[in-house]
């Protein structure tokens, strides 16, 4: 016990020391030191997964390499026909090097045993005793034609950007061109560490935001760190993918609404959320669930004058106006893409009887639970943060009865309502988030449910991941709202808050170790 | 909480240690053929050993033990099939995923290189039942992995192994195509660096220059030491 005292006195001391040292404080220390962790442990999974494994990545760096040059045919499909052909008889599920990519992608997935990570658990690469792989080091030697084996080629297209091809792409594409001379190693991982970078402002950004809901310095230095360990959220964004400039535009539009509801509107902001969810849409479609988010943001700016609430019930004529719209501009661009939403409005309870169900496969996936081997140990912990969640939606809503009633408490009941009220708008603004990114999804599944005719897109927790920060944001309302029921003060409750937050903290921590290295390490390794 | 947090973590290491195997790149898992063992019958499979540091072995098994009464039982034996140089117990309900192989994990063999050595499975059940079963996957397996080297497109002398073909309840008539059972050996070298050496290697393989060897040692030290400090400041914020 003397020993610890001592290790603990000890490194006060040295932290008191660097801080007086580097004069940044001791919260921006911390904030630093969360942010380079998240950077370390993003490189080193981004090493963890073998090339081309990541969702969906070897279609996003072929769409990356047709950018940045390699938009010639070799041979090209000429119609349907022969399009449905290919895909049946040539084009093998596990096999990438059988797919419409570049002859270096289908190359390198063939010279990296890529059908063994796609295939069954058991299956393992062939390893050598050697820092390099079989074949590797004459591999890295050779040049392979950049062209496009098969057109049309498999890209990941925005069908809102110029050419169907978004800004993520285009940039990377510049990446891709600048380190051009290097091996294909080289450039992939590159662009995954660009991703893990641009993680970290995305994280800086979850912080501010954080910070405008209202919590202090402590609890959003401790929700942050809870974030970057979220093992769903950490292994994406590792990724070659669209959906990491999509959730990078996403925190910066949320913490710019933050402001606007805190500090109202300014000629900057509105210009601000105006460019930046303008290159969310130019990213990928999904950012189009912002522009219901903005126009909430105007209603509730609107309807705190004066003289509108006279009109009726709080809440009634913004949430109403909200929903208008919502429809008004599900129909706009349902229309605009040709989806009829009149004529195949009764397969939308049919679609929500098979796709609901799934919600739990949709949580289990977002919170990072991979499901290889046997162990249920990630089903466990999953569960655990399911009951926490459930808490602290419990809180949520005793936080929004106590201020829908007009009903008058004493003590402690007064106190949580008091702080409900004053969080209220915050609140709001962030529970139309959370369903306009619902809402925006599960109308882009249903349309290719009704077009494929079954669940062919389904909701992979991944298409949550931009409400993240706006997730943990409202939990820890619930949980504070909770935490001051059974508090004698607010001090108190926020003492407690931040002791709870810390466990969560260490849960999150612990998962994420369990995760990759006793899950995903063996899976590639072992 | 801190004593908690240590303890769960060096729960995770312990989990990750006892995978911490290299599996044999010369042998392959895969589901050919099934075969039954119902209650009271054992199997019998001689394989060979490449390496030194022999540790675990990879079965792929599917069923279920319904109850408390059912037991099957693990044994690593010398090549007659005779001394026992290890054992592993699994009693009452348990069901067993084929998509996932089962982990028969035991003390290192030192000297197991170019030797032979007998798995024995044994199924005790008091009741039979549908349920009640235990199946494994058996093929021609051992004849080379040519295929899968001209599918790399890369040359690689494949290794000649002899398999002798299992033995169910003493006797080979009941594989009369001389089956072997999917089995993969995993091994272990001696002291946790020269593990932690071979993983460095895998994990080296069929990546830029700047992620293997010395690199990806000074990468993962700092990513640890970075989150010893991240827990310490918050802990102590």
């Amino acid at each position: 016990m003397v020993i610890i005292e001592i290790i603990i006195v000890f490194w006060k001391n040295i932290c008191e020391v660097f801080v007086m040292f580097m004069k940044i404080g001791k919260y921006r220390l911390v904030l630093v030191v969360i942010i380079l962790s998240f950077l370390t442990r993003g490189f080193f999974l981004a090493t963890v997964f073998p090339i081309f494994k990541g969702q969906d990545e070897s279609r996003h760096y072929n769409t990356v390499q047709y950018l940045a040059g390699a938009d010639k045919c070799e041979r090209t499909l000429k119609n349907k026909e022969e399009f449905d052909l290919y895909l049946k008889n040539e084009q093998k599920k596990d096999d990438l090097s059988t797919y419409r990519y570049s002859e270096e992608i289908k190359a390198t997935a063939k010279n990296s045993q890529s059908t063994v990570i796609r295939g069954k658990y058991y299956e393992k690469f062939l390893f050598t005793d050697d820092l390099d792989g079989m074949g590797e080091r004459e591999f890295k030697k050779r040049s392979f034609s950049k062209r496009q084996a098969v057109c049309p080629p498999d890209l990941a297209t925005n069908f809102l950007a110029k050419d169907h091809l978004g800004i993520y792409h285009r940039a990377m594409a510049k990446v891709e061109q600048l380190l051009g001379q290097q091996n294909i190693f080289v450039r992939y991982y590159a662009l995954r560490f660009l991703s893990v970078v641009l993680g970290c402002f995305i994280l800086l950004f979850f912080y501010l935001m954080f910070r405008e809901v209202g919590f202090s310095e402590k609890i959003s230095l401790l929700l942050t760190a809870i974030v970057s360990f979220q093992p769903g959220f950490d292994i994406y964004l590792t990724n070659i993918n669209y959906d990491v400039f999509l959730i990078f535009f996403w925190a910066i539009f949320i913490w710019e609404g933050l402001r606007v509801v805190k500090y109202g509107w300014s000629l900057k902001r509105i210009l601000f959320l105006l460019i930046v969810g303008f290159l969310g849409i130019l990213t990928k479609p999904t950012a189009l669930a912002l522009i219901p988010v903005f126009v909430y943001l105007l209603i509730q700016t609107w309807f705190t004058r004066a003289s509108v609430k006279k009109l009726g019930k709080g809440w009634i004529l913004p949430v109403s106006a909200i929903v208008l719209f919502g429809v008004g501009l599900t129909f706009f661009v349902s229309g605009k893409i040709g989806f009829d939403i009149k004529k195949n409005f009764s397969s939308l309870f049919l679609y929500l009887s098979k796709s609901l169900p799934k919600i739990d496969g949709s949580s289990r996936s977002y919170w990072g639970l991979i499901g290889w081997g046997q162990s249920n140990i990630s089903l466990y912990f999953v569960w655990l943060i399911w009951l926490l969640e459930w808490l602290a939606w419990g809180g949520l809503l005793v936080f929004a009865r106590l201020v829908l009633t007009k009903q008058k408490f004493s003590g402690k009941l007064n106190l949580v309502k008091d702080y409900a009220k004053a969080k209220w708008k915050i609140f709001l603004f962030l529970l139309v988030t959370i369903l306009s990114l619902q809402v925006t999804v599960r109308w882009a599944d249903w349309r290719v449910f009704v077009y494929g005719g079954k669940l062919l897109l389904g909701t992979p927790g991944r298409y949550w991941l931009p409400n993240m920060a706006v997730h943990f944001a409202l939990l820890a309302l619930g949980w504070q709202t909770v935490l001051l029921l059974l508090s004698q003060n607010k001090s108190e409750a926020k003492k407690w808050l931040e002791i709870f937050l810390l466990g969560l903290f260490f849960l999150l921590a612990v998962y994420w170790s369990y995760e990759v290295f006793a899950v995903i390490i063996p899976r590639f390794y072992f | 909480m801190l004593f908690v947090f240590v303890l769960a973590t060096l729960a995770v290491g312990l989990t990750f240690w006892r995978q911490f195997s290299f599996p044999d790149s010369d042998y392959k898992l895969e589901k050919g053929r099934r075969v039954e063992l119902g209650g009271g019958d054992r199997v019998e499979q001689v394989f060979w050993v490449s390496q030194d540091g022999l540790a675990a072995l990879e079965i792929l098994l599917s069923g279920m033990l319904e109850n408390e009464n059912t037991k099957l039982e693990f044994f690593l034996k010398d090549r007659n099939c005779q001394q026992v140089l290890a054992k592993r117990e699994i009693k009452g309900k348990r069901s067993f995923n084929s998509k996932y192989p089962y982990l028969f994990n035991f003390p290192r063999i030192k000297h197991s290189k170019n030797r032979y050595f007998c798995l024995e499975i044994e199924f005790t059940s008091e009741k039979s039942s549908k349920k009640n079963k235990i199946r494994f996957f058996v093929n021609n397996w051992f004849k080379g992995d040519n295929q899968r080297d001209e599918q790399n497109g890369v040359e690689r002398k494949v290794k000649e192994r002899l398999l002798k073909p299992y033995i169910l309840n003493g006797s080979s008539e009941k594989n009369k195509k001389k089956h072997s059972i999917f089995l993969r050996p995993r091994y272990r070298k001696v002291g946790i660096w020269r593990n932690i050496d071979e993983l460095n290697k895998r994990m080296s393989q069929y990546k830029p220059w700047f992620l293997k060897g010395k690199f990806l040692y000074l990468l993962t030290g700092v990513m640890f030491v970075l989150l010893v400090v991240e827990v310490g400041l918050l802990l102590f914020l």
